[in-house]
């Protein structure tokens, strides 16, 4: 695999749509390719952010204009003649028998000239690539992408807190590799230290406040993974 | 109210009406956007501007310090209609010490649930701030850019993923950032950045220290001055060419990316350097003890300044320059 077939199939490897032997070739391209990595990182993180989205919800208007479209439709069948009446009687009765009738008529022909493709006996199974996940029996109900703008912001507020998060999940254990060369006392005061930046990042209310308490946290926590003399404290 | 607090409430009234010079047609690139353009000033007149302090999550900002007493703004808001245009809101609130506070709003549809929801990248407010060079700045971006020049007495940046771009500025500046780039040339005084993913870029950096960390991000500078110069990545890399001070510091470090410094200046340097990779100091000696530090020295030994390089798992490089 190469790193435009990686990129062709990352959104699918993300959702874990790929079968075993197509996910386990991008698995091993994504050991010896940072891009293709940080790519797939990309992907991940998007759809954790993506994940904590509230669904929306439909303004409305929107139902508004449906129920007007429906009631001028209703109407407008009420001034229909006896004849088109009629017909659209006749096709609302054929549509479920119709399907069943032109899918098994497909599924024969196609039967037939794959068959006469393969010059094979029909018994013997093609060789299909089974998806990995059964198509859903219901179709998802539909998601409006109607948000406000200032709904918008919330999320991107929640996008760097996650970011942030993230950073902090990988410095600590950095840090407390660091820590764990240190004096007892040196380390209690580490743990205090740790334990004050993140109740102010708890506190600190969204938007510049709180991102200059994760900038706080986040250069201690480098600072001490980086192995410098830190003051304890005090100091960026 | 207070009477400090009736003259600040004055203020913001007179601001207001002021934001109402506005373009009736659309942007002229056909999309059916509306743009307002509106100058104002901003602060208490009679009265000195000692700081500003700009806050736009809508937008971009540009800060340029002139020679003036007065803080002038020119404000242009983008939207797709005029109801959208109305949401925009650029709020200027002065108080009489001196301080003067601009931010931008997006008004709630409060009461007007029915009305279409604005997409976010379809609205922005760009803002140009001219503010008094002796004026103390503070500027804060969400996506937009962050641009400051001209100013004698500091600043205090913040952005999200919005870049950073500072040029001829005096005085202490601290500047943080997540995904942003930040980009400093001209900056005579101490500077503090630190990012998370951006990268960080300076050039002609004077003053009594540089701190600059990045988490993600690479380190960049180039004629650095500094008496106490601390860069650090934990995963990028960091390359940095400066001028040696007398009894001055330096220490630069990445955890897992490359670094490389080159020095130039007549004093003398004491370099120790350590990486998991390779070392590159031209007559170290060797490793004396299990800590890998390898050392040398060059030059005078009066006024030595002291070098530290360090890359736990990369390569580390150090060189003087004639």
């Amino acid at each position: 695999m190469n790193c435009g077939q990686l990129a062709a199939e990352v959104d699918a490897y993300v959702d874990g749509d790929l079968d075993q032997v197509a996910a386990s070739a991008c698995r091993g391209h994504l050991r010896t390719c940072a891009a293709c990595r940080d790519l797939a990182d990309r992907q991940t993180r998007l759809r954790a952010a993506l994940a904590e989205l509230p669904p929306a919800e439909p303004p409305a208007s929107l139902w508004a204009a449906i129920d007007a479209r429906l009631g001028a439709a209703e109407i407008a069948d009420s001034r229909r003649g006896a004849l088109a009446t009629g017909w659209s009687r006749l096709v609302a009765w054929l549509r479920p028998v119709a399907w069943p009738v032109a899918m098994v008529g497909s599924a024969g022909a196609i039967a037939l000239v794959v068959v006469q493709l393969r010059g094979a006996t029909p018994t013997q199974p093609l060789a299909v690539r089974a998806p990995a996940r059964a198509p859903a029996a219901v179709a998802p109900p539909v998601q409006l992408a109607l948000r406000d703008a200032i709904d918008e912001r919330s999320d991107l507020e929640r996008e760097a807190d996650a970011r942030f998060r993230q950073v902090v999940s990988e410095l600590l254990p950095l840090a407390r590799t660091e820590v764990a060369t240190w004096p007892a006392r040196r380390a209690q005061g580490f743990a205090h230290e740790l334990e004050r930046r993140e109740q102010a990042v708890l506190v600190a209310s969204p938007g510049q406040v709180r991102e200059r308490a994760w900038h706080e946290l986040t250069s201690y926590l480098e600072r001490v993974a980086l192995g410098e003399q830190v003051a304890l404290g005090g100091g960026r | 109210m207070s009477a400090l607090g009736a003259l600040a409430a004055v203020t913001l009234a007179l601001a207001a009406p002021a934001v109402a010079w506005a373009d009736d047609g659309t942007d002229g690139d056909g999309d059916g956007a509306v743009i307002e353009r509106a100058e104002f000033q901003a602060g208490i007149a009679g009265r000195p501007v000692g700081v500003v302090a700009i806050d736009n999550s809508l937008g971009d900002v540009r800060i340029e310090g002139y020679d003036g007493t007065t803080v002038t703004v020119i404000a242009v808001k983008h939207a797709p209609d005029t109801a959208a245009l109305r949401r925009l809101r650029v709020e200027s609130l002065a108080n009489p010490d001196g301080s003067v506070r601009l931010t931008t709003l997006l008004t709630e549809r409060a009461g007007h649930a029915d009305r279409p929801a604005v997409a976010l990248a379809s609205v922005r407010v760009d803002l140009t701030v001219k503010v008094p060079r002796a004026a103390a700045v503070s500027g804060r971006v969400t996506t937009g850019r962050l641009e400051l020049a001209n100013v004698d007495a500091g600043a205090d940046l913040d952005s999200s993923t919005g870049p950073i771009v500072v040029r001829n500025v005096a005085g202490v500046v601290f500047a943080r950032s997540l995904a942003g780039s930040q980009r400093f040339e001209e900056v005579f005084g101490s500077l503090d950045s630190h990012a998370i993913d951006g990268d960080l870029a300076f050039d002609s950096v004077r003053g009594a220290a540089l701190t600059a960390r990045a988490y993600a991000g690479d380190i960049d500078g180039r004629r650095v001055a500094a008496k106490q110069v601390r860069l650090s990545s934990i995963s990028g890399r960091v390359d940095l060419e400066a001028e040696a001070q007398p009894g001055g510091s330096l220490t630069v470090t990445s955890l897992r990316g490359a670094v490389d410094v080159r020095l130039r200046g007549t004093v003398g340097v004491a370099v120790r350097a350590r990486a998991g990779g390779r070392v590159s100091l031209a007559g170290a000696t060797a490793p004396t003890s299990a800590d890998r530090w390898v050392e040398a020295r060059y030059g005078a030994r009066r006024d030595r300044a002291a070098v530290q390089v360090e890359s736990r798992f990369g390569d580390v490089s150090f060189a003087l320059m004639q």
